[in-house]
């Protein structure tokens, strides 16, 4: 996407079009003017005044033009030389009265330009050149004469500067409102387009949302067909594994047969934890009430046949303290709670006649206490850290996939929990859980 | 840097503008070269006019010297109109046209919208001493150069507070003493004569 | 032997998975005779005759949920259709390797199943089934 227009820019950019537009404009009313001069030379024969002063004018203007392109000097340097032409008329028909209504004209012409302070050099050349007249006629200075009044008295000065004080102010305020009226214009207009480019953004966002959840739901069934089109050979396999153990006695034979299972087992059990890790990673976290009691009868009964390589039965204790509704994921609760059990159960102590794990819940308004402690072989210090990563295993002959904590984690924080590890080798491990009570 | 240049700059074709005015001023500001073969008539002289102009007896004349190629002279135009028509019942007003080209009387008087006559003789303006346009020359009764001179005060001819000849007329009629006309009126200002090449 | 129950069906489109059946069966000592079927519409043709018969009835019918043509939930909604006495007789167990919660809610919904299995079937499910 392109970058968008700044205000500045499109501001700036404005301006250069005014001055452009501006420039031309004044390019077919100078030479207008001194084809003026030379209109006027015809009347009394003023040649060399409309020629000298005529072409020095647009030498001054065009030469600082060309020195300074990128200053609005120029304009100032326009706005003196439309005086002077006005003074060159006056002087090249004799005092003709009405050529002052070249400064007029001038000042209206410098309008085009937006910039209110071009009036200044125009009025200043005027009131200097009549000023200066006047007081060279008043201290008697007989060369000088005025037009064909009689006499420049300081009432007629004053009159004529007042008057042509009002038009140069009232030329400066329209170039002055016309600028800014544009200026309004053109920060509408932007902000119109910001506007219309927000809404446009908007609605890609909208749309991109909308196909991200799409593409999450496919994804999500995706994974889901997968993993059940991969477990379902796999539970065959147990299953017939099952029934050669029942029909077998020899003893390296159940050894063998002890082996597939366990490997099919850890296969499933992979599988599992990547679609739990999947599911976690792109649900939006779902609401509805849970009821502790049920969901950990359930996950233990799942669990309590699950015995690896002759692993004794552990004992899970269960106590929940329902004070207050609970509102979480479900799902997410169940894979934390599933995953934090079966690592108990794992990680057994053979050394202890009683291994258990024990699960106690405690439900607030504000949040729900979990926590899950096992007298099993615990966690060394130094890898207290590192459990949590994907794929660590603390040994290479774990039985676990190495997702299972990482899921456990990634499921806590998903909503917005707090998760704490307690453990100390060869006594047990506890984790602490805080989840917050979504009530609305 | 480039500021500098560019005041310095401006400040040099100021200096030509008003070095052209200046100039041009100063050239208007001169007198009237007096031609080689000036022959100064003064005043009082008898100014002969039979056969060249044809004016009625009694009134006093009043001679405009005049040649359209001359701007001074085309400026005069409104004034001396003005004038004609005040003192028509007074004075006889008379034009001389000193150009080369030929014009006509109705020409001439079109250009002044007045009915005056008309006369194309160059001598009439030896006869009066007159050796540039725009002139005033106006004769008494009796046919004396009463005043011969400047429309008014120098410098392009357009400060009205001097306006001799209409200050020579009013002196005229009101047989009052002839005023003292400074250089101002009577060196005179404005275009040389061209050189007649045709009668 | 002593059996526990006369007869068992089961539903089941994997021809090992009704192997593993009918073995395990066997020698858990859970069911006497086991009739295995491999599409649902076959199960159907087998139960409707049995109206008249309802001694030759299943006392449970163990149901996969993934299967082709008719799926286990298909089955169900013309398992509904059928007279009473069939329905009162047998008791539905549905089977699946699938970890869907939808499928679980589904299934502990319909009135019909008594429980919603894990895959593969071992002597300790079975036990939860008495």
């Amino acid at each position: 996407m392109a970058s968008l227009p700044t205000y500045q820019s499109i501001h700036d950019a404005y301006l250069a079009q005014v001055k452009h537009k501006s420039d031309r404009l004044m390019n077919y009313f100078l030479v207008s003017f001194f084809i003026a001069g030379l209109l006027l030379a015809l009347f009394y024969d003023t040649w060399l005044v409309a020629i000298g002063v005529g072409s020095l004018s647009l030498l001054a203007y065009y030469s600082v033009r060309a020195i300074l392109p990128h200053s609005n000097v120029y304009q100032y340097v326009v706005s003196a030389v439309l005086s002077i032409f006005m003074a060159q008329f006056i002087y090249q028909m004799h005092g003709l009265f009405e050529m002052h209504f070249i400064a007029f004209i001038g000042s209206a012409i410098l309008v085009t330009y937006q910039n209110w302070k071009l009036q200044i050099p125009l009025a200043a050349v005027v009131i200097v050149h009549h000023a200066m007249f006047g007081y060279l006629q008043f201290i008697g200075y007989d060369k000088i004469y005025f037009t064909q009044l009689d006499y420049m008295t300081l009432q007629t000065f004053l009159i004529h500067g007042f008057l042509a004080t009002v038009i140069f102010f009232i030329c400066g305020l329209w170039a002055f409102q016309l600028k800014k009226l544009n200026e309004l214009q053109i920060e509408q207009t932007f902000e119109m387009g910001r506007y219309q480019e927000e809404q446009l953004q908007k609605k890609a966002l909208l749309q991109s949302n909308e196909d991200l959840k799409k593409s999450n739901r496919e994804l999500d069934s995706f994974v889901y067909s997968v993993s059940h089109d991969l477990r379902a050979p796999l539970s065959s396999m147990l299953g017939v594994v099952g029934i050669c153990e029942t029909g077998v006695l020899d003893p390296f034979m159940m050894k063998n047969i002890s082996f597939l299972k366990s490997s099919i087992k850890k296969l499933d059990g992979f599988i599992i934890d990547i679609l739990d890790y999947s599911r976690n990673a792109r649900l939006e976290v779902d609401r509805q009430e849970i009821h502790f009691t049920d969901l950990l009868t359930e996950l233990s009964n799942n669990l309590k046949f699950m015995g690896i390589n002759d692993q004794r039965k552990v004992d899970i204790r269960t106590t929940v303290q329902n004070g207050v509704a609970f509102y979480s994921d479900k799902s997410r609760i169940n894979i934390i709670l599933n995953n934090l059990i079966s690592n108990g159960i794992r990680y057994q102590n053979p050394q202890v006649p009683d291994p258990f794990v024990e699960i106690i819940v405690n439900v607030s308004e504000s949040a729900a206490n979990i926590l899950v402690k096992d007298n099993g072989i615990g966690i060394d210090q130094g890898n207290k850290e590192k459990v949590f990563n994907m794929f660590y295993r603390v040994s290479n002959n774990s039985i676990g996939s190495g997702l299972g904590l990482y899921i456990v984690k990634e499921a806590v924080d998903k909503l917005n929990g707090v998760l704490e590890l307690r453990s100390e080798i060869g006594k047990g491990t506890e984790f602490i859980i805080q989840l917050p009570n979504l009530t609305s | 840097m480039k500021k500098a240049i560019t005041i310095a700059w401006l400040m040099a074709i100021l200096s030509g503008m008003a070095y052209i005015f200046w100039y041009t001023d100063w050239k208007y500001s001169l007198p009237t070269p007096v031609p080689k073969q000036y022959h100064a008539v003064g005043a009082g002289a008898t100014i002969d006019l039979e056969g060249k102009i044809s004016v009625s007896g009694n009134k006093p004349v009043f001679i405009h010297f005049f040649n359209p190629d001359c701007p001074c002279s085309r400026f005069n135009i409104p004034y001396f109109k003005s004038l004609a028509k005040k003192y028509s019942d007074k004075i006889s007003f008379a034009i001389v046209v000193l150009n080369n080209r030929a014009y006509t009387a109705t020409e001439i008087q079109n250009k002044f919208d007045v009915n005056i006559p008309v006369s194309f003789d160059s001598s009439i303006a030896a006869a009066c001493g007159v050796y540039s346009t725009p002139q005033a020359v106006l004769l008494d009764a009796n046919r004396h150069l009463y005043y011969r001179g400047n429309y008014n005060k120098s410098r392009y001819c357009t400060d009205t507070r001097s306006n001799y000849a209409q200050l020579a007329i009013d002196s005229l009629f009101n047989n009052a003493y002839r005023p003292a006309f400074g250089v101002y009126a009577l060196k005179a200002y404005g275009c040389p004569l061209p050189v007649c090449t045709q009668k | 032997m002593e059996y526990k129950y006369k007869k068992v069906m089961v539903i089941d489109d994997n021809e090992i998975d009704l192997y593993i059946a009918e073995m395990l069966m066997a020698t858990a000592g859970f069911a006497e005779k086991v009739v295995c079927v491999k599409s649902a519409k076959e199960a159907l043709a087998y139960l409707k005759p049995l109206y008249a018969d309802p001694d030759e009835l299943p006392q449970f019918i163990f149901l996969d949920i993934n299967m082709p043509e008719m799926t286990g939930f298909d089955f169900l909604n013309e398992y509904q259709h059928l007279p009473e006495n069939i329905r009162k007789n047998c008791i539905i167990m549905m089977l699946t390797t699938s970890l869907n919660q939808d499928d679980r809610m589904q299934a502990e919904r319909n009135q019909f199943v008594r429980k919603f299995l894990n895959k593969p079937l071992d002597r300790d499910k079975l036990a939860l089934c008495i």
